[in-house]
């Protein structure tokens, strides 16, 4: 296994709710750049938290994550958004695109921190959503497209700034088996043509022949390693 | 290269600006009429701005500074002026605003004579029998400066965001200020500084402005540029309902505060969505601010400019009595974008402090926040 390019270090993540209950509990993972990294676990098992400390969005309470040599918590707010911003993409289980934009200003969304050039930017999304099979819906709103093309959107836009890493929390939750085995399908295309590091979270058995390993947690905790 | 903080979310405010228009436009519109009521308080008690040049009059600051009307005119450059306007003489002096049962009145109170004196003779005076309306001038000043019944004088005065109107008048008497009220136009005004002097007619008793306003251009054809006044109230009653009033229509200030407020807040909540978006793709808590302080600042600066625009308008249009100078109307803009930043602070502050897990789970959001400091356990 080449250099790790994510690393979990001891994460511990809990939530006050009458008790201290952790969701994440002493979690250690390491992913390398071009891997296919599946999470999977009973609902509970703190997966999407484990996510959300690995993509910034929340603060463990102990531990550390590292990205490309960064470390989050010496990191403020607006660090870990310019990490986010160049670093990570972001696909989310209600694909969560901007309604008032069409594909094509969805995927430019987080080029246009990054670039200037509207051309440039415009070029790329759009070759963006030919590499997912949007092209001819690039002037589409997400509300006149199905689940699987907003997904597709989403996948996109998340690798808009070709970022190290894209986390997908429950890509294929929304959507009927046969839209989900080809967004699973993207995205081992995605890996082994891009070589872009995927972790993903999801329940799906589909995610699992394509992953490189897959990752099982139970109570906070990763329980076995596949 | 990143793109400055400014520009990134300068295009998603635009946009969200047109998709709701109908609310922001409402926004300016408020922005607007708060400040048309500046503009209107302003009118009321153009005499603040006057004792404002009172004081700073000592300072001796340099041209431009004091050019409005206050800068003492120096020998040459009257000479140049009188040379230019063909005119005979010119005297130094101060106009002053006064709001009477017919409208609101000027006089030239010429260098030397404390014009609070002249406002209390103005204000208590007596209209005279109905006669000629001509110029009168006070008594003494006439007799000091030579000046004669016959005598033609120029009477220049410029309400300010509007072109300078000059016109010659025929003195036909001279009144003593203490014992006899000025008939019909009072305000005399020496030409000090070109485009900044003032005048105003002002009529008798009985007689209707616009009687007044034909009259003047009939005779002199001179424009009556605020006879159309409409307020024909007792003096007393317009006193002591003006400034109040023009105080109370402040109180619009409040509106436009609570305006921006419920619009940054609704327009918060409307996105909590789209603000975790935004933040997860790496939009940092300053920009989140910057997106809505763009928005609500549009809106603001469309209402300023509108309301600059139809206040000018009417003041142009003799509606307005006056237009405030310059540094009055940069201090209502900055008063007003006050209004608007912090009315909004509140809604901007949750927004920007929110993380994207708040706003997409629809949690809680703390307004007060701790770090949490990672340790080992």
């Amino acid at each position: 296994m080449s250099e790790p390019i994510l690393r979990a270090i001891n994460l511990t993540k809990s939530f006050f709710l009458g008790e201290t209950i952790y969701a994440v509990n002493d979690v250690s993972l390491a992913v390398a750049a071009g891997e296919f990294v599946v999470i999977t676990g009973p609902s509970g098992s703190g997966k999407s938290t484990l996510l959300s400390l690995l993509g910034g969005l929340d603060r463990p309470i102990s531990g550390e994550v590292v990205l490309a040599g960064h470390r989050y918590s010496k990191l403020s707010e607006n660090g870990l958004a310019l990490l986010r911003r160049r670093h990570i993409g972001y696909v989310f289980q209600f694909f969560n695109l901007i309604n008032h934009l069409t594909a094509v200003e969805n995927v430019s969304l987080p080029m246009r921190l990054v670039m200037r050039n509207r051309r440039e930017i415009r070029e790329r999304a759009e070759y963006l959503l030919e590499t997912v099979g949007l092209a001819g819906r690039r002037d589409h709103r997400p509300t006149q497209l199905s689940g699987g093309e907003q997904q597709r959107v989403a996948i996109a836009r998340a690798l808009a700034n070709e970022p190290k890493v894209v986390l997908a929390d429950e890509p294929t939750g929304n959507l009927d088996s046969k839209t989900s085995a080809g967004i699973a399908e993207l995205f081992k295309r995605l890996n082994e043509e891009h070589g872009q590091t995927f972790v993903v979270i999801s329940h799906d058995d589909m995610f699992h022949e394509y992953a490189d390993r897959v990752v099982y947690m139970r109570d906070g905790r990763i329980e076995k390693v596949v | 290269m990143e793109r400055t903080r400014m520009l990134e979310v300068a295009p998603l405010a635009a946009a969200n600006v047109r998709r709701h228009r109908t609310a922001y436009l409402l926004l300016a519109a408020l922005v607007g009429a708060g400040v048309l009521s500046f503009f209107a308080h302003a009118s009321f008690v153009q005499t603040t701005g006057e004792q404002f040049k009172e004081w700073v009059r000592p300072l001796r600051l340099p041209w431009p500074v004091m050019a409005w009307g206050q800068r003492p005119l120096p020998h040459d450059l009257a000479e140049d002026f009188l040379q230019d306007r063909q005119m005979q003489r010119a005297w130094l002096g101060t106009i002053l605003w006064v709001n009477t049962s017919r409208g609101q009145a000027c006089l030239w109170a010429w260098e030397g004579e404390p014009w609070e004196t002249i406002a209390k003779t103005l204000v208590r005076g007596r209209v005279p029998a109905p006669g000629a309306p001509e110029v009168l001038v006070d008594a003494g000043w006439a007799d000091r400066m030579g000046i004669k019944p016959g005598d033609e004088m120029i009477i220049s005065y410029l309400v300010p965001g509007t072109r300078l109107r000059r016109f010659a008048v025929t003195v036909v008497g001279a009144v003593q200020l203490d014992t006899d009220f000025p008939a019909h136009i009072f305000a005399i005004s020496a030409p000090f500084l070109p485009g900044r002097n003032a005048a105003c007619a002002y009529p008798r008793e009985g007689l209707h402005p616009r009687a007044l306003a034909e009259h003047l251009e009939r005779r002199y054809g001179l424009v009556a540029w605020h006879a159309e006044t409409p307020y024909y109230l007792a003096d007393t009653l317009i006193r002591a309902v003006s400034y109040p009033g023009a105080d109370a229509l402040r109180l619009l200030y409040l509106f436009v505060g609570a305006g921006a407020f419920t619009l940054a807040l609704l327009s918060f909540l409307d996105r909590r969505r789209e603000v975790a978006i935004l933040k997860a793709v790496g939009v940092d808590n300053r920009s989140t601010a910057l997106l809505f302080l763009w928005e609500i600042g549009l809106a603001g600066l469309v209402g300023l400019l509108a309301g600059g625009v139809t206040a000018h308008g009417l003041a142009r249009a003799g509606l307005l009595w006056s237009v405030p100078p310059w540094w009055e109307q940069l201090y209502g803009a900055a008063v007003t974008l006050l209004v608007l930043t912090l009315a909004v602070a509140l809604p901007v502050g949750f927004a920007s402090q929110a993380t994207v897990n708040e706003l997409l789970q629809e949690r809680r959001i703390p307004l007060f926040r701790q770090r949490v400091v990672p340790h080992r356990r």
